[in-house]
């Protein structure tokens, strides 16, 4: 069981032995839980060296790097899934990693902490503070820059650069059938799957 | 070692190392006894480790400074051009020996490193973890430039005397020039500034004169004299044109040499200071395993001491190599 629910979620879904990257693995959780339970031998990337030995320890393959610069040394369709899990927000170009994610994997998972969420929204009105991350804050002190993301944003921006989305799960998933209908307002967080062809998923 | 020997680590040094990688109860120190020893991420209570001197070195294993069992004199340039591939092939035949069927992990820097490498290709099932780290998959243009200016530094020697001088006088000053260019290479120049900055050795005023002033000359001098004491000049011509020749593509792709090794894990380490075996080195190295889809972790230390910085004290380089070694089962 991992405690982040959107990658509990994500490890229910991917299939065993499946080939899994994950950008941006932080310490390594998804990966160790996919290699224990579903037999996958999965990479991680990942760019602050305290999460990389994290990493190391647990057995899982890690390479340091800057997701900025792309995905360059893969080739396409190398990986079953391609994860970028609360990520999203600190990269500088998010359609020119999403375009590389798609060209890599066959299919991708982007999920992301969605800032217009109702109670983000009461909490800024009341306390005039930008709630920017709903899980440890020690996670990313390394990073600088984040993105403002939102269900409503990241879904124009999928428009705008024709990327399919072909499933998503909005979460907490108590609200099961009113997320649907008004995701921006009731989604904490949001897993989108994208791939590169309208396919069935 | 355990029973099941399945706790073997084999370390590779590097052009002037020696078999003596850890203290241990000797008086001369280790050359890497900041990683290895008890408690040390190659840790001599929990692993077997095994560090032998390299052919063409002077430390025990047959150089030229060795006697031809045919001319009963020293090999001198009648010894053979060895390549890093002879010296692993050399190596190979002590594991066998012990009856090693799969040592856990092989590791060096620099040369070292090239050892690793080339074993990883030559015998691919016989590891589990393979770290090679400051090194490179071939010697580029640069290292075969300072290497070749090195070498020409023993040649101009008179005492050199075409590689025959065990009778006579050896080639001090040669040898000495040789290490000092060498020395500057492992070196960065932030961590020379650091150290020493324009700072002048003897003397508070500038003399004006052909003779050593500043520190950074004083220490060149230093590190080179203390070299000649311990070095055998023929040997640093082998191991340096074994160095040149060292190319683990095949047809100009690496990728294509890495193919065999489906089951290994590999942990890459290059420091961001090392301008003689940079990062991009590193770098081609994990895109040609990448490429087959080999399991491999890569990181890059931050840290100031150039090539020699995989020798000194480093948290980082200790934790990741710990964490790594920890993973695996005994």
């Amino acid at each position: 069981m991992i405690k982040r629910k959107d990658l509990q979620i994500i490890s229910e879904i991917i299939p065993s032995k499946s080939r899994v990257l994950d950008l941006g693995c932080g310490n390594g959780q998804l990966l160790q839980e996919l290699a224990k339970e579903k037999n996958v031998k999965g990479l991680g990337i990942e760019i602050s060296l305290e999460r990389v030995k994290s990493c190391l320890k647990q057995g899982i393959s890690v390479v340091q790097e800057d997701l900025n610069d792309g995905l360059k040394d893969f080739h396409d369709k190398s990986f079953n899934y391609i994860i970028l899990s609360q990520t999203l927000e600190h990269i500088s170009n998010p359609a020119f990693l999403i375009q590389e994610m798609l060209r890599v994997g066959e299919k991708c998972i982007i999920s992301f902490d969605n800032l217009a969420y109702w109670k983000n929204r009461v909490i800024f009105l009341f306390r005039g503070l930008l709630k920017e991350s709903n899980i440890d804050d020690n996670a990313f002190n390394n990073y600088n820059k984040k993105q403002i993301l939102t269900v409503k944003k990241f879904l124009k921006f999928c428009e705008s650069y024709k990327f399919k989305i072909c499933k998503n799960i909005f979460l907490p998933k108590k609200f099961v059938s009113f997320n649907k209908i008004f995701p921006n307002l009731l989604s904490k967080t949001a897993i989108f799957f994208l791939k590169e062809k309208k396919d069935d998923y | 070692m355990n029973k099941s020997k399945s706790n073997a680590i084999l370390i590779f040094h590097a052009l002037s190392g020696s078999s003596h990688v850890y203290q241990n109860n000797s008086k001369l120190g280790g050359w890497w006894d900041e990683m290895v020893g008890p408690g040390k991420p190659f840790d001599t209570n929990k692993y077997f480790i095994i560090c032998s001197n390299i052919l063409g070195s002077c430390y025990g294993s047959t150089g030229p400074s060795s006697i031809n069992p045919n001319s009963k004199k020293p090999y001198g340039i009648e010894f053979p051009i060895i390549t890093i591939h002879d010296i692993v092939n050399a190596i190979k035949l002590l594991i066998d020996s012990l009856e090693i069927e799969k040592l856990l992990a092989i590791t060096g820097g620099s040369t070292g490193g090239m050892q690793v490498l080339d074993w990883a290709v030559s015998f691919p099932d016989t590891v589990q973890a393979v770290i090679p780290m400051a090194t490179a998959a071939y010697a580029t243009t640069f290292n075969i430039a300072f290497n070749e200016v090195q070498r020409q530094a023993i040649y101009s020697d008179p005492n050199w005397n075409g590689g025959d001088y065990y009778f006579s006088k050896s080639p001090t000053i040669g040898l000495k020039l040789a290490r000092e260019i060498g020395h500057i290479t492992y070196l960065s120049e932030e961590s020379m500034r650091e150290k020493f900055g324009r700072n002048l050795q003897h003397n508070p005023k500038l003399l004006f004169q052909f003779t050593e002033e500043f520190q950074v000359e004083s220490y060149l001098q230093y590190k080179g004299l203390s070299f000649t004491k311990r070095f055998d000049a023929n040997s640093y011509l082998f191991i340096t044109k074994a160095i040149d020749y060292f190319d683990l593509r095949t047809r100009g792709n690496l990728a294509f040499s890495f193919a065999p090794l489906k089951n290994t894990k590999f942990l890459v380490i290059s420091f961001s200071s090392d301008w003689l075996y940079p990062t991009s080195q590193a770098k081609e190295i994990v895109f040609a395993l990448k490429s087959n889809n080999i399991d491999v972790s890569f990181v890059e230390i931050d840290i100031n001491y150039g090539h020699d910085s995989f020798l000194i004290e480093c948290k980082d380089l200790r934790d990741v190599v710990s964490n790594f070694l920890n993973s695996f089962k005994l």
